[in-house]
């Protein structure tokens, strides 16, 4: 079933082509969940809110955006929140600030399940670099370069302008340029 | 390092994701998915009657109810106490010269004759 049948069965209520939704946008979901928790777990989770919701809300969708992209903007919303709430674990708390273990505060290497055997370090490297810049940076620098998003369909998830997302995109290689230069060279 | 071999490197390591392939959820998304709808709905209505019985309405109401009830109880249970001493002082007197006796058998006696 293609983008149009689905949106169309989604406006006449059919809830039936739920099972049909999960099946065609799961790797899609996950995999932006991973590249944003970089875990697999968590991805797992925030995979089955994000159907759980779109199960909910099925019968309110407009045909205002695809089907995909308004997936994607559920997907990125939950984990985002997830992040959020997760670092508002790790800093909160006086007590726990004062007895937790200062090693905790690096990020753990992320291995992407399908990075190529050869690119698996680099790729552990980029991931890491990634949660350094700012959240619209790093979303923009995903959703085009990781999920091989075309500029047009990321302005229309992020709900900005062409302009806006190139601009973002650039931003963010220059930062990650950076970022991985420091990381190179203070490892020698 | 020289500025050419940390460049590629760089470039290398931003570029590293392009060949990857897709990672897939566990299998059986879906079922699971349904279990978890099925479970929250589950959840869901007990939260459902907790927040009903939190709303002020009927949460102060209810605690009134219960308050006046127990008061009630334990007004009804407890005994007046000087209705009842009066009451038994004047059992003890007409049993200590069993006088309702005395007074009925002389009735009957009298009856006979």
């Amino acid at each position: 079933m293609n983008q149009a049948d689905l949106t169309a069965k989604i406006q006449n209520g059919d809830t039936s082509v739920f099972p049909d939704i999960v099946e065609q946008c799961q790797q899609m979901v996950y995999n932006t969940a991973l590249s944003i928790v970089q875990n697999e777990a968590d991805a797992e989770d925030i995979t089955q809110e994000v159907f759980i919701e779109v199960y909910e809300n099925l019968t309110e969708f407009r045909q205002e955006a695809q089907v995909n992209t308004w997936i994607y903007r559920i997907t990125i919303n939950k984990a985002l929140d997830f992040e959020k709430r997760k670092k508002r674990q790790k800093h909160g708390g006086l007590l726990k600030r004062i007895f937790s273990v200062r090693a905790e505060e690096e990020p753990i290497n992320f291995n992407h399940p399908g990075a190529q055997l050869d690119n698996k370090e680099k790729a552990a490297v980029l991931f890491r670099a990634l949660k350094k810049l700012p959240e619209n940076q790093q979303l923009a620098f995903t959703l085009h370069k990781i999920e091989g998003l075309p500029y047009k369909e990321v302005a229309a998830i992020m709900e900005t302008s062409l302009y806006a997302v190139e601009s973002l995109i650039a931003r963010g290689k220059t930062s990650l340029k950076k970022i991985l230069e420091d990381y190179y060279q203070s490892s020698e | 390092m020289d500025k050419n071999k940390l460049d590629k490197l760089v470039e290398e390591t931003i570029n590293s994701m392009d060949a990857a392939d897709p990672a897939m959820p566990a299998p059986f998304l879906l079922t699971r998915i349904k279990a978890r709808m099925d479970l929250e709905n589950a959840a869901g209505a007990w939260e459902k009657v907790s927040a009903f019985l939190a709303k002020p309405l009927v949460a102060f109401p209810a605690l009134t109810l219960v308050l006046a009830l127990n008061f009630w109880i334990i007004k009804s249970s407890v005994p007046d106490n000087s209705v009842s001493n009066a009451a038994d002082y004047s059992k003890v007197s007409t049993d200590d010269y069993s006088l309702s006796t005395a007074t009925s058998l002389f009735d009957i006696e009298t009856a006979q004759r």
